[in-house]
């Protein structure tokens, strides 16, 4: 009897403990947003607030200015280039993405569709460096190329249409994989109702399905952009590092937020070094922010496909 | 939404060309310059009486491209055809591109030693101030090594202009003075670093000298001639920037005055203004050259006496 | 009217195949460029060699008899060797030697620092200078620069090489196959348990109140973040907590703060993919298990993880593809110097940031990238693909096909 309700004692302490120890492990994994959130804002308003050999840089001229060197350093005309890439790269991709997904979802046969849903997973599976060497030893040439046939001269092929190229086919296989399961996910009555009334199989799909999956869709762009503007290694690879104005010119060299963190980090203390923070505080907001915009556009297409 | 989308697409297709379309017409030159902590920087405004320009960004025409090191500028002059930048003498021969002979003097080792060339500057290195530790102590022995013979034929080979000294002693001759050099020193890593145009012959004077010295482990970190005082002796010397042996590619300044017997000077380089090998441009004059990076002339027919493309 | 219809419909039917054309052609782009360019750099000594190539010092007599041999250009004949142009792993341009003659005095030399005998062959290449003291006994030097052409013509005039400084190989990535094991480990080491208690908390233990809802939403917050911001949070955070734990003062990061940044780096995959595990394991046994009296955690611990297994073995593998193929964090969180030597207080690169160091430097190096890039696409679709069979058989085994 004794014996018994010792060993519930220690089965209850021992119970705890480990409880404990996995609330333990699940704070800790809470925290590191906290920890991110802390340090990136440490650091990225140290060159805002604080005085460096005398410099101090002012926050309204970081955020707007035109040229990014050591001695002005402004991140204006990086935002713009940043959105304009991405947005050139969803252009693109986005059209590609749903009839890809269209096709596997819908159209091809079982076998066809099986092999088309292995091609895009592996390229999901594809690490952004190699993305980056693609991108740097080949589409660059191809741009290069391009740009002599047109009588442009490019640096080497370094160019916006490179950046645009790379992450389209980085975002690519996102959007495609989330498309294929809003298809999936469009009930089959809406499909035949449709049928019924005399439509053609591919008149309906692209009426009704398309139409019914769109929300499932943008959830998969969304996901898209935010890996896009989050892309740091591959897009350094083939931007370039222009240092002044916004660039729209398929051609012209460019240059991101997160390419601008990645290259020329040298030094391990000091301004050039904080403000590799105050830009990826930077690049956070951005991602916030768009991503705000984009779900509430969603929210509303929902809304309006709910009806 | 689908009308949004086609709107938005043509505004870009739109401004895509627009921005395309302009290059055909005029050949715009592309001014290239080192960043702000270049010697090689200093170097050229100095030659060319732009001094304004050395540490203020806003004093170049505005479209000028910040090239990283002596390296990228290589790359990216090679690139572009339109392009103007300037580098280092001792890699002109490598790199594929033209070098502009300045004022009608040719860049060459002679001309530089008979003092004909204008765009000359010294290579300088410069030791940690601090003496505790291995690194340190080999620091010191890497002091003395730059003066002996073994390593003026490294810095030769390399391109380095070396002014003849008889006297040169060899290594075999004073390693005795330095027993740290006899250690095994497999374990000890001695961090090099400033400039990048001195960057190849560093890393060959920091090969060579670790095969004599213990085979010490030689870490590189080249990010401009600014770093060699600041980073041995000056404000980051204990931090995480700091390095044991600073080079420069420019002389020290009032503010970095290094302890005694702790730095010298390696070599003379040229800077040479260089063009892409297709441009027809061969002479420049220092005028020209300051009229092009301040923006006062823009096209290479405004270059006078040479019509390029 | 109907052949209207018929013709749009074909068009628009043509046009999802063209498109999904496009991503075979994508693959099949990518998959050739990195094979036909990184195929012929893959060798053994290529994988198991060292970064830093072996460096030489020798001095020798020429020859007494010239070695004649026609077949070569810049043909030393006195000692016997011959010379090419041509460019190092840094792609630097060096003098390299492409033939040594069997009669050749190069074949069996003294370093002259070392004492050890050294075999001067074919691969053999030199970046400074040949110090060579002529018949006349006057000294001079033969620079690298002047390239192959003038090096086996001065040579002629060379009674001895005095000085020769010799390099060999070199370009390897065994440190850096070193490092992303350590990586590897490390990782599954620290931050694969964290994932994995946590989400064993949340999926089975928590309970339902705002507080844990409030967690759940700040690990939700995490799968947007972009590895560049956690290479930031490493360079800041990290660098200094792992200098302190290894009481080490070396400067700036180590491989212990690359896989701490990795490790925060996963937390959010491996939950994700723990509680997707956790879900497959049907209900009836956690209330069968606990209906016997067995109390919570042992239920956990004794009956669902087990059958969890799988599922978290799959999350294991998607955590060192992830590790694998990380580049930008640890570019931050470690830095991009290549080592040879690997140690956990020391730097060093996974096979990632060795591509992003031979490409982002003065001289792009592709053949070495790509061939990296091979081994990184292999590992990472192995992994991909065991773990697509692992959730096979877990489908088999719990829908009961």
């Amino acid at each position: 009897m004794i014996r018994n309700r010792d060993n519930k004692n220690k089965n209850i302490i021992v119970n705890k403990t480990v409880k404990s120890f996995l609330l333990l492990a699940t704070v800790l994994s809470a925290s590191i947003i906290l920890l991110i959130i802390w340090q990136i804002t440490k650091n990225g308003l140290k060159p805002f607030l604080t005085f460096y050999d005398g410099r101090k840089i002012n926050f309204f001229h970081f955020i707007v200015g035109t040229r990014y060197s050591t001695t002005n350093y402004q991140i204006g005309f990086i935002i713009i280039n940043t959105l304009y890439v991405v947005l050139l790269a969803i252009l693109v991709s986005v059209p590609i993405s749903v009839l890809t997904a269209l096709f596997i979802a819908k159209i091809a046969n079982k076998h066809f569709s099986r092999i088309l849903t292995t091609v895009i997973e592996v390229l999901a599976a594809i690490p952004s460096i190699v993305y980056g060497v693609f991108g740097a030893g080949y589409v660059t040439i191809i741009v290069k190329n391009l740009g002599n046939a047109l009588g442009i001269v490019t640096a080497g092929g370094i160019s916006v249409l490179s950046s645009v190229l790379v992450l389209t086919m980085m975002i690519l296989p996102t959007i495609t994989m989330l498309s294929i399961t809003a298809f999936k996910s469009v009930p089959r009555e809406v499909e035949e109702g449709s049928l019924a009334l005399g439509a053609s199989k591919i008149q309906t799909y692209f009426n009704v399905t398309l139409k019914a999956a769109v929300p499932g869709i943008f959830a998969g762009i969304i996901l898209g952009v935010g890996r896009a503007l989050g892309e740091a290694t591959a897009v350094s690879m083939v931007a370039g590092n222009l240092s002044s104005g916004p660039s729209f010119s398929l051609f012209d060299p460019t240059r991101t937020l997160t390419s601008t963190i990645l290259i020329g980090f040298k030094e391990t203390e000091g301004l050039d070094y904080d403000i590799r923070f105050s830009i990826g505080m930077v690049l956070i907001a951005i991602i916030l922010l768009v991503n705000f915009i984009l779900n509430y556009f969603r929210k509303r297409i929902s809304d309006k496909y709910e009806n | 939404m689908k009308k949004f989308l086609g709107i938005m697409l043509v505004l870009v297709v739109g401004l895509g060309l627009v921005g395309c379309g302009k290059d055909k017409e005029d050949a715009a030159i592309k001014v290239y310059t080192r960043d702000t902590s270049s010697g090689t920087r200093d170097a050229f405004f100095t030659a060319i009486d732009f001094e304004d320009a050395i540490k203020d960004d806003t004093k170049l025409v505005s479209g000028a491209l910040i090239a990283d090191g002596n390296g990228d500028m290589i790359t990216k002059v090679k690139n572009d055809e339109n392009g103007i930048g300037y580098i280092s003498l001792t890699s002109l021969a490598s790199s594929g591109l033209k070098g502009l002979s300045f004022n009608g003097v040719t860049a060459s080792e002679a001309n530089v030693l008979n003092g004909t060339y204008g765009l000359k500057r010294p290579f300088n290195y410069i030791i940690t101030s601090n003496d505790t530790t291995d690194a340190d102590k080999l620091a010191q022995a890497f002091n003395a090594y730059m003066k002996t013979k073994d390593a003026e034929n490294i810095i030769k080979s390399k391109g380095g202009i070396v002014e003849a000294n008889a006297s040169a002693k060899t290594w075999d001759q004073i390693k005795a003075d330095y027993p740290v050099t006899a250690k095994d020193n497999k374990a000890v890593t001695v961090r090099f670093g400033g400039s990048t145009s001195v960057e190849s012959i560093a890393k060959e004077l920091s090969k060579d000298f670790s095969k004599k010295a213990g085979n010490f482990v030689a870490e590189h970190n080249h990010t401009g001639s600014g770093a060699a005082f600041k980073s041995t002796q000056g404000a980051d010397k204990d931090g995480d920037n700091a390095l044991h042996v600073g080079f420069a590619s420019r002389g020290f300044k009032s503010n970095e005055a290094g302890k005694a017997n702790t730095f010298g000077q390696l070599a003379w380089d040229a800077v040479v203004a260089v063009v892409n090998s297709k441009n027809t441009l061969t002479d420049v004059t220092s005028v020209q050259l300051r009229q092009v990076y301040s923006g006062e002339v823009t096209t290479w027919s405004g270059v006078t006496g040479n019509d390029k493309k | 009217m109907k052949t209207k219809r018929i013709i749009r419909d074909s068009v628009l039917k043509g046009i999802t195949y063209i498109a999904s054309f496009i991503s075979i052609i994508i693959l099949v782009a990518i998959l050739f460029f990195i094979f036909a360019k990184g195929s012929k750099g893959l060798t053994w000594d290529f994988i198991t060699g060292d970064n830093e190539p072996k460096s030489y010092t020798i001095s020798i007599l020429s020859n007494n008899e010239l070695i004649e041999n026609d077949k070569y250009e810049n043909y030393a004949k006195r000692f016997g060797v011959a010379f090419e142009d041509s460019v190092n792993y840094d792609k630097e341009p060096v003098v390299k030697i492409v033939f040594v003659d069997d009669k050749s005095p190069l074949h069996s030399v003294i370093d002259s620092i070392t004492g050890e005998k050294v075999s001067v062959s074919e691969g053999f290449y030199f970046t400074t200078f040949i110090e060579i003291v002529d018949d006349n006994g006057n000294t001079d030097y033969i620079y690298a620069r002047e390239g192959a052409k003038v090096a086996s013509e001065k040579l002629a005039n060379a009674k001895k090489i005095k000085d020769w400084a010799l390099s060999y190989e070199g370009g390897g990535i065994r440190g850096s196959i070193i490092t992303t094991v350590y990586l590897v480990v490390l990782t599954l080491l620290i931050g694969f348990p964290i994932g994995i208690l946590t989400a064993v908390y949340l999926h089975e233990i928590a309970p339902k109140n705002r507080f844990i809802n409030i967690l759940r939403s700040f690990i939700d917050m995490l799968t947007g973040v972009p590895s560049i911001i956690y290479g930031l949070l490493g360079a800041a955070l990290l660098i200094p907590v792992s200098q302190m734990v290894l009481q080490t003062d070396s400067i700036g990061g180590n491989v212990l703060s690359g896989a701490l940044t990795l490790s925060i780096m996963i937390l959010p995959v491996v939950i994700k993919a723990t509680e997707s595990a956790l879900d497959v394991v049907p209900k009836d046994y956690k209330l069968a298990s606990l209906a016997l009296g067995v109390n919570e955690v042992q239920t956990t611990f004794k009956v669902i993880l087990p059958n969890a297994m799988p599922g978290i073995l799959s999350a294991a593998l998607l955590t060192i593809g992830r590790v694998i193929g990380e580049s930008a964090a640890l570019i931050y969180a470690i830095g991009t110097s290549i080592k040879d030597v690997v140690s956990i207080d020391g730097k060093g690169t996974s096979l990632a940031v060795h591509i992003w160091s031979v490409m982002a430097g003065e001289n792009p190096n592709v053949e070495v990238a790509t061939s990296i890039a091979i081994i990184i696409l292999a590992l990472v679709l192995v992994l991909n693909l065991i773990v697509k069979y692992i959730s096979h058989r877990l489908d088999k085994k719990f829908k009961g096909v």
